[in-house]
Parts: C-alpha cells; structure tokens; sequence
C-alpha cells in the first residue's frame, strides 16, 4: 500500500468517532453551570526552548569523565543534565565546584526550591526546581537585590528552561558586567501558570509582531543568598597591553578575565580606525591542545556605552585545566563601517541607500499608520540566527524611535501570489514595524556592516 | 461571540476536533477527555473572542494545550516513544499511522493541524503561535520523514 492511500484510509478510519462525542458541547454546559471559580487570565512569554534539552541528554551521554563525576557525586546527576549545553559550566560540575544551597518555600500550592548555585566574581548561576499538585505548567521570572533590599546596578538576568515539568531543574544566570559578585543577594521570582494561555486573545494573520503583557503571579518568593567567599573570589585578570591589527583597523588588547564560567577579552581601538569592532570569532589554546571557543549559550559579548564597538568578547573557560600557557587565534572579524552607523530606506519606494553586507531589503508595507520592515539576510552558519539592525531608528528631523519586538524566521515561505514555496536556502528573514511611523523616509541602526575572513588567523599570547 | 453562537459552532467542528487529539493522543477515550475539557474550558471564556472569524483556531489552541498537557502528564508516567529526526530510515518501515504518532511533537502537530484537521499555513501558525515560515519548514520535513507527498487542496 502506498502511503497516499495510507493517508486516505486513515482520513476514513477517524471518520468514525465514539458515541460519547455526541453530547460533549451538552456535558461542557452543564459543568460551566457549576462552575463557580473565577479564573484569571494571562498572556505568557513566547519563547519555548525545548529543542535545548534534546541537546542536554546527548551532552551528558557522550561525556565520559562527566559520566564519572556524577557517579561519584549522584545529588549532581540532574545538574550535570542541566548544564551539559555549556561546556564551561560542565567542567565546573565535574570539578565538583558547586555551592548547594537547599533552600525551599511554599506559597499557594507551589514550592520553589533553590538547589545549587555555581557563581564566581562575574557570573551567577542559580538552579532551582517549582513543585505543585495544581499547577503543571509554570514558569518563573526573576530578580535580584541587594541584602538590604535596594536594587543593583549593571547586571543582566535571563531564564533557562521555560517548558520544564514539575521538579526538574530551571536556571536563572546573572551576570556582572563591570561590578563584582556580592557576598550574598535576595532573589526574588514571580512564579506563573501557563494553563490559561489559550484564553489570551487570538493574533491575526499578518498583524505586526504583538508584544505581550506581564502574566500574573500566582505566588511570590524572596529567598536570600549567601555566597562561600572561596567561590565569589575566584577569577584572575591578566593585563596585556597588546596592540594587534585587524583587517587594517588598529585595536589593542587590553586585559583576559578568566572565571570558572567563561573567559572575557577586553579591547580598546584606535580613535582614528574607520569600523567599529563588533564580533569575533577566535579562540584560545593551551598546551596541552585544549581548545577553548566561543561561548556556546548566553552572552558573547559586552558593548560600550558611548559607541558602537563591542568591546568585551567571551569564550568557554579555560580555568579548570591548570594552563601554564594560553595563546589567542582570531580568524574572522565583524565590523560596522562608522559611516553605516545609520542608514536611509526610503520606505515609500522599497530601496535602501546602503545595507549590510549580504542583507536585502525584501519589502516595506504601510499598514495604516506604521511601516512593516521584512529584510532577508545570509546565515553565517547553518540555522545560527542573529540581529541586523538595533531597535532604535531616526525620523530625516534625527528624532528617536524605538521598536521592542520582532519576528526572526529560517528559509523557505509560501508564496500565496504564486502558490508556490520558495526555497531560499542559507537566507533567513528578519521582520518588524515601525509602530505609527507617518514618514516615508527612516534611517535604521545597523548592527554589523562586514563580516572579514582573516587569511591568516592573528595570534596573541596571552600566557 | 456568545454563548449560543459558540455551542452552534462547536457542534459544527466537534468530529474535527476529536480527530485532532486523537491524533496528538493516540487513544479514543483520551481525545474525548481532552475534547470535553476544551469545550469546557472555551464555554467559560467565549466572551474573551472578540473576534468571531478565529473562533475555530483558537478552539483549537484550547485543544492543543489540553493534549499537550495530557502528553506531559503521561511523559511523567512513561516516556514517549518518539524517533529522533535523524533516525529517517526508521520511519520507512512504520506504517503512515504508527510514523504520525512518533514524529517528534512539533513536527507531528503541523501534519495533524495541515493534513487532518484542515487548517491553512496562517491558521496553522496562528493555532501554534509560530511563524509561518517555521510551519512551512516543518512541514516540509516532517512529510520528507513521512514519504508523503501531499499537494496544498489535499
């Protein structure tokens, strides 16, 4: 049987429904009759990463010494699971640098418990657990204070694990960029239920990317966190002072922090220099031959306040193996050209003055009083994704605007206007409005101009 | 819409919809559960639909979130028994049905909301809140896995 007839077959069987079918809308009337709860309703966040804990079970399979590590220490098992995206993170397990902390609390019908952290001088990783018999589907947001309850200063904070069950561990990384961890810190989540999500109000085809409202809380925790010194101490800054030269552009090579969960490099560049540094690919080797690269989850790099220039890049650590020797190779660099730091779309005509490299502008669209932007751009790498222009953009007068969300979407379309797909492989889309937008002329904020190949990798000692 | 608007219409789809968990279920007395309590759950909070065109997909969103919820609880119980993507050659030897139910999930849904429950590529992105470049893509994998060659009217 070939499989069209499959399907033909398999459309009749499911033709024939149970009996009970027949009086389902009649049972669901007579339940609401005796419904006498109030239900409140929310929107949650759209982001669901669950192709990530595909990645985790094959992870920690593969690892041998990991393996091992959880054997001699089983309360770590599900941890090494949860940290197997990082390889930075895994070595710390493996090493067994971890803080427990078993904490718990219970509020309305959920317990949340803060498990282990692994924190150093930089960056906060907290892995906690959310347990109920009503609720299934709950996610957690965060924050964080001071002990004495005042709020802290340049930090960022993210979740991993939306889409968890009930009890398997969650991760919520902070990250210093200039400051340095605390002794101790109040934690503070807002847990939610996800069940109510289909009473949220339906997106129409075609409507610009929606922007969704804070779910409401069904319980709030505030658990303080106290940090061993011997973790929150660890770190070593190594100063360089070594000017290098890339693709023509003169930068210096100022300091390598190196921390038990990632290693930053810090440049400067040369004033007179005609691109801003905005990315690189690079990597460090010791002499044993191990290969540090870059990070795998979470931030790459840091940015500056007064300028473009992304000044702090990020590599897995390399500070668990004991290096006597570590040397940097950078092989390929990405620059915004200083005169593309804005450029002009002529919206009411589709075209560009001027584009990154490799991106196209596929169509602009008034609808009613905004503009939405759809632009096409080449992948770097199979299925990596990443941002073409900043969320600011300029009316011809230099007013400022903003816009919070857009749509990121990998290849191939329908096109209704020919009732084909269109295949366009290693492109993906970027799209977003430009909210009551009157003008037909903008001037949007790239965030890259060039991607450069460096024939010949530069190399710098860094120990 | 109201509430004898919304019991007309649900009469109108409700074998469409068994269809649907039964399939996301693989099991009779699953789907009609999961039916019942979408039903339920969409009667309490049909005054929310203002707009009555998207009536059908957001049933629909209802019924999927409610199997998917009974696919986690089952999980719980017992894992799921779906073939890795990689795993293509093993879905030859399966029959059309038993290939659907180990599709992994998000590829399983497109083919039950495109193909069995008869949804277009927006109603289908707007019933899973995706893109519908990703409900494309999907699409086209998870019929590559299935060895099914289906036009857009099919």
């Amino acid at each position: 049987m070939n499989r069209k007839q499959e399907y033909q077959d398999l459309l009749a069987e499911l033709e024939n429904t149970p009996s009970e079918l027949e009086y389902t809308v009649a049972r669901a009337q007579a339940r609401a009759k005796k419904a006498q709860s109030i239900r409140k309703f929310f929107f949650m966040p759209a982001s669901r990463v669950a192709v990530i804990f595909i990645a985790f079970v094959v992870m920690v399979n593969l690892s041998t010494t990991f393996a091992m590590a959880c054997e001699r220490i089983p309360v770590l098992r599900e941890l090494a699971a949860a940290v197997s995206f990082s390889s930075s993170l895994s070595t710390a397990v493996d090493n067994e640098y971890v803080q427990t902390i078993g904490l718990e609390q219970t509020e309305n019908e959920i317990t949340m418990r803060v498990e282990y952290v692994i924190v150093d001088q930089k960056q906060l990783n907290i892995f906690y657990t959310l347990q109920s018999q009503e609720y299934f589907d709950m996610d957690a947001t965060p924050d964080i204070f001071n002990s004495d309850g005042r709020g802290l200063n340049s930090y960022s904070i993210s979740a991993n694990g939306y889409n968890s069950d009930n009890g398997e561990l969650r991760q919520f990384v902070v990250d210093f960029v200039d400051n340095d961890m605390p002794d101790s810190l109040i934690l503070k989540c807002r847990v939610h239920d996800n069940r109510n999500l289909e009473m949220s109000e339906p997106v129409s085809v075609g409507d610009e990317p929606q922007e969704l409202g804070a779910p409401e809380a069904i319980s709030t925790f505030a658990f303080t966190l106290n940090f061993d010194p011997e973790y929150t101490q660890q770190g070593e800054v190594i100063s360089l002072n070594q000017a290098i030269v890339l693709d023509e552009q003169n930068l210096t090579v100022t300091t390598v922090e190196i921390y038990p969960t990632h290693i930053r490099v810090n440049f400067i560049a040369d004033e007179k220099n005609t691109k801003w540094l905005k990315s690189l690919s690079f990597y460090f080797i010791n002499e044993k031959g191990n290969r540090f690269d870059k990070i795998s989850d979470g931030i790459t790099a840091t940015g500056c306040v007064d300028s473009p220039m992304m000044a702090s890049h990020r590599l897995e650590s390399s500070f668990f193996y004991k290096s006597n020797s570590l040397t940097m190779f950078i092989t390929e660099v990405v620059w915004l050209e200083k005169d593309m730091e804005r450029v002009q779309i002529y919206l009411a005509n589709g075209v560009a003055d001027k584009l990154p490299e490799g991106v196209e502008l596929e169509q602009a669209t008034r609808k009613s009083n905004s503009w939405e932007l759809t632009f096409s751009a080449i992948e770097r790498e199979e299925n990596a994704l990443y941002q073409l222009f900043g969320t600011t953009y300029y009316d011809e007068d230099g007013n400022e605007y903003s816009y919070n969300s857009w749509t990121t979407y990998l290849t191939d379309y329908f096109d209704e206007a020919i009732g084909k797909y269109v295949e366009t492989p290693g492109v993906f889309r970027i799209q977003f409005a430009l909210k009551d937008y009157h003008y037909d002329t903008v001037y949007l904020t790239p965030s890259y101009s060039r991607l450069v190949k460096l024939e010949i990798p530069v190399e710098v000692k860094v120990k | 819409m109201d509430k004898n608007e919304f019991v007309t219409r649900t009469e109108q789809i409700k074998t469409r919809l068994y269809r649907t968990a039964f399939l996301y279920l693989g099991s009779e007395n699953m789907a009609l559960d999961a039916v019942d309590e979408s039903i339920y759950r969409g009667l309490l909070s049909v005054k929310k639909l203002r707009q009555p065109e998207y009536f059908e997909t957001w049933i629909t969103r209802i019924l999927i979130n409610e199997c998917k919820k009974e696919l986690r609880r089952r999980k719980r119980e017992q894992p799921l028994d779906t073939i890795p993507e990689t795993a293509e050659e093993m879905f030859d030897s399966l029959s059309l049905k038993e290939a659907l139910s180990r599709l992994p999930q998000v590829l399983k849904e497109i083919i039950i909301l495109r193909y069995f429950t008869g949804f277009t590529l927006a109603e289908t992105a707007i019933s899973l809140e995706i893109p519908q470049g990703t409900v494309v893509t999907r699409q086209r994998r998870a019929l590559s896995l299935l060895k099914l060659e289906l036009s857009e009217e099919e």
